[in-house]
Parts: C-alpha cells; sequence; structure tokens
C-alpha cells in the first residue's frame, strides 16, 4: 500500500505525496499436474511442546528420548501440525519454552570481524520520514550519475507518486528540472536534508538520490535509497571466491 | 571450482571471475537486537497462534503447495506456467557459463534495485575488457544464481576500489500522468520495501 510522505522543490514548497516500491514482477506461476492453480501456504511444522530441549524434558534424557521416538511419534504435535499458520502474535520465549511478559532489550553492536564492541539497552530510533514528519529538503546538492552508481548500491527504491492535479505538477516540475541537470540530488532528512532517512520506527536509515525524468506529458521521479558503498570486503593479498 | 565463476564474454575475449558478496556487516560491521529474560538469559522469537493454542517456536513452519482441495503438491510435481498457462522452460545457472557483455549507459542501473553486490577478482582480465573499464564503460549482462524462471541483470562496473558486479532486477517503474494518479491497491503482488522493516544494523 502506498504511504504519504513530504518533500519540497527548489521553491521551499512543500507537498504530501505518496511513494510506492517497485512490483514484484515474476514471469512464472505454479499449477498443479493437471494445470490446476496451486497456492503457496505456511503451516506450523513444530510447536514448544515439540522442541528438541522439550522433548528431552519430557523423556527424560537424550536416551530416553531416543527410544522413545523408536517406539513412536512424540516429535509430533498432531493437535497442531499441518494447521495453516495465519493471523498470528510475535511472542518471545525463554531458554525453558516459557513465554516472556517481561524482557530486557539490548543492542549489541559487532564490528567488521563479528566482535562484540558494546551493548547497551535498545533505544528506539524514531522516522525521520512520513507523513507527520517534516518535507524531505530540497538540497540542491546535484552529483553526476555515472559517480553515484559506482559508489552506492541501491537497494531500495521508492516511485514518488501525485495524489492530485496540484502534486502532479508539482512532481512534474521537480523531475523536469533535475532531467536537464541530468544529475542525481542527494537528499536526506532533517533542516539541511544531512540526516539519514528512516521510514519507520527502527527502520534501516539510507541516503537517499533523487532521479526525475519526464516524457510525452508524464513524469518519472524516483528515489534509490542506498545503505551500502561499492567497496572491497577481502583484503588485497587474499584470493576473493 | 569453474562452476562456481561468473564467466563473462567481450568480443572474442573471455574473463572468469570468482566473486564475494559484498554486504552491509562485512564492511561497516553490524548491530543485534537481543532479547533477555529477567534472568538474563537470550530469548528467542515465537509466533502464537490466534486462538493461543499454539506456540511455534524457529524452525516450526513448514512452506508447502496445496491445491484448490488444499491437497499438498509435492514440489517436484509443480510445473511453471506463464500469464496464458503456457509451460515455461527453466533458465540454467550462468555460474560457470559464459554470457555476453553489452555497454550500457549509467543511467540504465537507475531502472534496476540492486539485490546483491559482488567484489570480482579474475586470474586474468581480457586486455579489451580491461580498457574498457579504466575508461569507466559500463556493462549489463544475464545472471542467474540457480536454475529459475527469472534471471537477473548484472552490472559490471569498475570503480576505484575494484571491479564489482551489481546483481539487479528492473523496478518497472512508469512514466505517471496527470489521468493515472492512483496506485493499484489491490495489487497483491505488490512489495513494499519498508514494510516490516526491522534491520538494526543501522549506520
Amino acid at each position: 500500500m502506498p504511504r504519504l510522505i513530504s518533500i519540497m522543490d527548489a521553491k521551499k514548497r512543500d507537498a504530501q505525496i505518496e511513494v510506492d516500491s517497485p512490483k514484484k514482477k515474476e514471469r512464472h506461476r505454479y499449477v498443479d499436474p493437471a494445470g490446476n492453480p496451486v497456492q503457496h501456504q505456511r503451516v506450523i511444522k513444530g510447536t514448544e511442546k515439540t522442541t528438541y530441549e522439550a522433548l528431552v524434558a519430557e523423556a527424560g534424557d537424550p536416551d530416553a528420548l531416543a527410544q522413545a521416538l523408536i517406539d513412536g511419534d512424540p516429535e509430533l504435535d498432531l493437535d497442531q501440525v499441518g494447521r495453516r499458520l495465519a493471523h498470528t502474535s510475535r511472542v518471545y520465549l525463554g531458554p525453558a519454552g516459557n513465554v516472556l511478559y517481561v524482557a530486557r532489550i539490548l543492542k549489541v553492536v559487532y564490528d567488521a570481524k563479528g566482535e562484540e564492541q558494546s551493548r547497551e539497552d535498545f533505544v528506539d530510533v524514531e522516522a525521520t520520514v512520513g507523513e507527520e514528519l517534516p518535507p524531505i529538503p530540497w538540497t540542491g546538492r546535484l552529483m553526476p550519475i555515472d559517480t553515484v552508481i559506482r559508489r552506492f548500491a541501491f537497494v531500495r527504491k521508492l516511485q514518488l507518486r501525485h495524489v492530485n492535479g496540484l502534486t502532479f505538477d508539482f512532481l512534474y516540475e521537480i523531475a523536469e528540472a533535475l532531467q536537464k541537470e541530468n544529475k542525481l540530488m542527494l537528499v536526506g532528512a532533517g533542516k539541511k536534508g544531512q540526516s539519514p532517512l528512516i521510514f519507520q520506527t527502527n527502520g534501516t536509515p539510507f541516503r537517499g538520490f533523487l532521479e526525475g525524468r519526464v516524457q510525452d506529458g508524464g513524469y518519472r521521479l524516483v528515489l534509490h535509497l542506498s545503505n551500502l558503498e561499492i567497496k572491497r570486503v577481502t583484503e588485497d593479498e587474499e584470493e576473493a571466491g | 571450482m569453474a562452476r562456481r565463476e561468473i564467466v563473462l564474454t567481450y568480443g572474442e575475449e573471455q574473463t572468469a571471475f570468482k566473486f564475494t558478496r559484498v554486504d552491509r556487516s562485512k564492511l561497516y560491521g553490524r548491530k543485534e537486537r537481543v532479547i533477555l529474560d529477567e534472568d538474563g538469559e537470550r530469548c528467542v522469537p515465537a509466533y502464537l497462534t490466534h486462538d493461543g493454542a499454539a506456540l511455534v517456536p524457529p524452525g516450526g513452519t513448514a512452506h508447502i503447495y496445496v491445491d484448490e482441495a488444499f491437497d499438498t503438491v509435492e514440489r517436484s510435481d509443480l510445473k511453471a506456467v506463464d500469464d496464458e498457462g503456457e509451460p515455461l522452460e527453466p533458465y540454467a545457472s550462468t555460474l560457470g557459463e559464459p554470457q555476453p557483455l553489452t555497454p550500457v549507459d549509467p543511467a540504465r542501473v537507475l531502472d534496476c534495485l540492486v539485490t546483491s553486490v559482488y567484489e570480482l577478482a579474475a586470474e586474468e582480465l581480457g586486455a579489451a575488457l580491461k580498457k574498457s573499464l579504466d575508461d569507466g564503460d559500463l556493462f549489463e549482462s544475464v545472471y542467474n544464481y540457480r536454475e529459475g524462471y527469472d534471471p537477473d541483470v548484472l552490472f559490471l562496473l569498475k570503480n576505484d576500489e575494484g571491479i564489482f558486479a551489481l546483481v539487479a532486477k528492473e523496478t518497472g517503474f512508469e512514466f505517471l500522468t496527470r489521468e493515472a494518479p492512483e496506485a493499484d491497491d489491490e495489487d497483491e503482488d505488490e512489495v513494499d520495501e519498508l514494510d516490516d522493516d526491522l534491520d538494526f544494523s543501522m549506520m
């Protein structure tokens, strides 16, 4: 479902518009051997009663569990297995398989070698872009397309869409201005557009690059999002593979 | 090991690249959200069914295909068809199989969503390809990691760090006109990339 954000143009006017993600376009679908349609389903395979820990606790020890598995099917929760999994709630389970009612949430930071650097209480990081949040400002920081695509991997993309005739004109003008420059505009959140774009609480922070094109009276305005630089991850002496 | 290489042809030359995936954790490290109980013991997420009858721990789900009568259809029995119901032949994996390179404009990369970045290393880079990459040329090819029906686009480029491949998919974004402001809310195939976006490996 499209979501609303606010964005500013070069004249410092802001408007609320929609953003939309790419559609998943697959050229195939599956059918059964007779050509009838099939559906993908997620079903229950095991429950908290059929984990290894629960089965060992029930049997007494691993050897007893092995014998129980030979004698019967204790690993199958026949009341639940095969049920379609839908409309679930997220809960957390403790080491004994108990549901957690009081939890402490930590943020643990690891360096690039996987070594723990710090751990502290987790604090929510609020969104910086959204319907009720300030507009993405016009930064005017233009960068050549060829430079940007060699430095940053665009791992998310959002198409900016108008919601009425006024915002059509608004977005069309932005797209036209960017096409004339034939460059991408670096955008971000905050008054000066220097903060990362975060679209929901605890969401991934991105750097944004706005691209505009116009054609035959239409426009295409795309926010290219990156959180990954195109850099080597192997040491010089190490062979890639 | 040739199977694990990306093999690209440029003119008469053929170059085999070993590849290493570039991901954020290797470049910047990562951040993890850890849930602890009152004794400081680490906990795991689980699903609670809406009727409260089952707790489903990690690994407790299975993905299956069912027909209209909700009978299971084995994956090996599934047939892939196109929109008209015509059978489709799968594309073979391109790993180890030479794929031709086509020069493209940098703006072409903007039409695609990058799904993977690979750092490439060639035992012997073709001379003509090396010169083109040094000159700043950009190339496109077909890429299919494993046999499937929807091959990806592979962009080959060079920057100050080295030679890289960007594996990508077309976004399909179209030009918008004044008459067509509405997004299709009913499209079940829509992928909201930002929905349930809880990546805590923040910048």
